[in-house]
């Protein structure tokens, strides 16, 4: 036996464990006659024993990313949504916290759930927050923001601490989440997202880490749009013309306040520094 | 002249440290000899779950036990997984690190990504599959500058070619690459019983004499489900009795071993995990 066909051997078992059909297991079970030294039904029942396990890892992996869309949609449908998940978009990765990334893609086309099109703006904000719980810790000491005084803005960029992601929805995506910020054996209030579910109100949301915390604060419009420009690596001059152009009430000193009042910042960066 | 009888050395017995109990084995502090985590459960830049660990460290010798390197994959080793492996392994400063016997990177036909199965799946007992298991290991071994531990796996299918016992895999995996074995001695008795023999104890005590008792770095001990088709090892219960009947002819054979109890679903309250460990200890004596 050679390398190759350790490799081939490998691509067998892996894809008959991914045949989701239901006569796909079955099929694999005689497909891999010569290779698995079994009786047919022993070869069945193993290859079913490995796809019970992928499925309850994968409900497992993907509830731990999305405990809230876990309580929005119950079990039944998290394990439907982690089986489809792993057929569409497997693992690439041995760390299953990586696995899940493209939920919110996937709830986005599923016809049935064009009633609740909010759930795939839950998953985004989830998803943020679950990143950002194993990103570098912030630092303590406040950033070095001299450079604002002394450099073209144009040629500055802002670097915000490890783990920060902007989520906007036009649904209230923030009050949903915040709604379900409750313990698992509490029944969460609805009554604030309902409201706002009725008032067609959306929302934005701006996550990042404090200390070993991950937190999450509602954003103005233009906040957003400011933090998105930033967050894809524009220039400060660049992303305030952006904003001031679509947000006339835009102040930059408030929401450097902020930003410095709650962590927002982990630096400047020049480009193309002067030599 | 009188002569004392050396004291004997007793066996450290350790759990499996997990989420749920992350608070209350530091708020309780209860005396293990050492902790073991899941290795990719601490893949990560920063954050509560490393500060957490750092703090169990202060308190608890911290073995690193790994699901997800896929030693045996024919398609290779993941760098950026290694890369995480290494990174954990310098902060964390383990007493010891392990892995599986097992495959789940797969490079499928018509390229696209590797996949990786996120399962233990069964290795080949082959001078081909020990060639890449040598040479991973090794890979592994010189990344992390330390030995590592293999962990025989539980496996619900068996290949045809397979011409290797296991031991004897191992034993030769061992002197080829200088790692470790981590004897999980609930795989055992699981095999056995999935195999149908007349006597699983007594399968599973073969095993144990077949394996080079120089090499056993580690015991882990679980509970499996056996309500369907096929025994399961969930690490969902507590320890059953063939899995303690063979630990202790283990014990007997090999001399005291570090040992873990094993409880990764259905989690217990933390007491029930304590009571398992006292077990082990009273079993090793």
């Amino acid at each position: 036996m050679s390398a190759a066909a350790e490799l081939a051997r490998q691509q067998a078992l892996l894809n008959a464990l991914r045949r989701t059909t239901p006569t796909g297991l079955p099929v694999a079970a005689v497909a891999l006659r010569g290779r698995v030294a079994l009786q047919p039904a022993d070869r069945l029942a193993g290859l079913q024993a490995y796809r019970a396990n992928a499925q309850a890892i994968a409900e497992r992996a993907l509830s731990a990313a999305y405990p809230v869309l876990a309580r929005l949609v119950g079990d039944e449908t998290m394990a439907a949504l982690a089986h489809d998940l792993w057929r569409d978009h497997p693992p690439t990765r041995g760390d299953l916290a990586w696995f899940g990334a493209e939920l919110a893609d996937q709830l986005m086309a599923i016809p049935e759930l064009a009633d609740v099109p909010y759930l795939a703006d839950v998953a985004r904000l989830e998803w943020a927050v679950h990143r950002a719980h194993t990103a570098a810790d912030p630092h303590d000491e406040q950033p070095d923001l001299q450079a604002l005084a002394s450099e073209d803005p144009d040629a500055l960029c802002v670097r915000f601490v490890d783990g920060s992601a902007c989520a906007a929805s036009t649904w209230p995506m923030l009050t949903i989440w915040r709604t379900h910020q409750v313990p698992a054996d509490a029944e969460p209030d609805l009554g604030p997202a309902r409201e706002a579910l009725a008032a067609g109100q959306g929302e934005a949301a701006w996550v990042w880490r404090r200390g070993h915390r991950v937190d999450v604060a509602a954003l103005t419009p233009a906040e957003c749009a400011f933090n998105q420009d930033l967050l894809a690596g524009e220039a400060l001059g660049p992303a305030l013309a952006s904003v001031s152009a679509r947000h006339p009430e835009f102040s930059f000193e408030q929401w450097l306040l902020r930003a410095l009042r709650d962590g927002w910042l982990a630096g400047l960066q020049t480009l193309n520094p002067k030599t | 002249m009188t002569t004392t009888a050396p004291r004997p050395v007793p066996t450290p017995v350790g759990i499996g440290w997990r989420q749920p109990h992350y608070r209350e084995l530091l708020e309780r502090r209860p005396e293990l000899d050492f902790i073991e985590v899941h290795s990719e459960n601490f893949f990560a830049e920063g954050g509560a779950a490393l500060a957490l660990l750092g703090e169990a460290r202060e308190h608890y010798p911290v073995s690193l036990h790994g699901v997800g390197l896929a030693l045996g994959s024919a398609a290779g080793l993941d760098p950026w997984h290694l890369d995480q492996l290494a990174a954990l392994v310098e902060r964390a400063q383990p007493v010891r690190v392990s892995d599986h016997a097992s495959f789940a990177r797969v490079a499928m036909p018509g390229g696209g990504p590797v996949l990786h199965g996120s399962d233990l799946l069964p290795i080949a007992f082959t001078d081909a599959s020990l060639d890449l298991m040598g040479a991973h290991v090794q890979q592994v071994q010189e990344r992390l500058k330390r030995p590592l531990l293999v962990e025989n796996i539980s496996a619900y299918l068996r290949w045809e070619d397979d011409h290797l016992a296991e031991p004897e895999f191992f034993n030769a995996l061992a002197r080829r690459s200088g790692c470790g074995l981590l004897l999980d001695v609930n795989n055992l008795v699981v095999n056995s019983l999935n195999r149908g023999v007349a006597d699983p104890v007594a399968d599973a005590c073969a095993w144990v004499d077949a394996i080079d008792a120089g090499i056993v770095g580690e015991i882990h001990l679980a509970g499996y489900n056996d309500e369907g088709p096929l025994v399961i090892d969930d690490h969902g219960s507590t320890v059953h009795l063939p899995v303690w009947q063979v630990y202790r002819h283990a014990m007997q054979r090999l001399g005291p071993r570090p040992t873990l109890i094993e409880w990764d679903t259905n989690l217990p309250p933390f007491d029930v995990l304590l009571s398992e460990a006292r077990r082990a200890q009273e079993v090793a004596k």
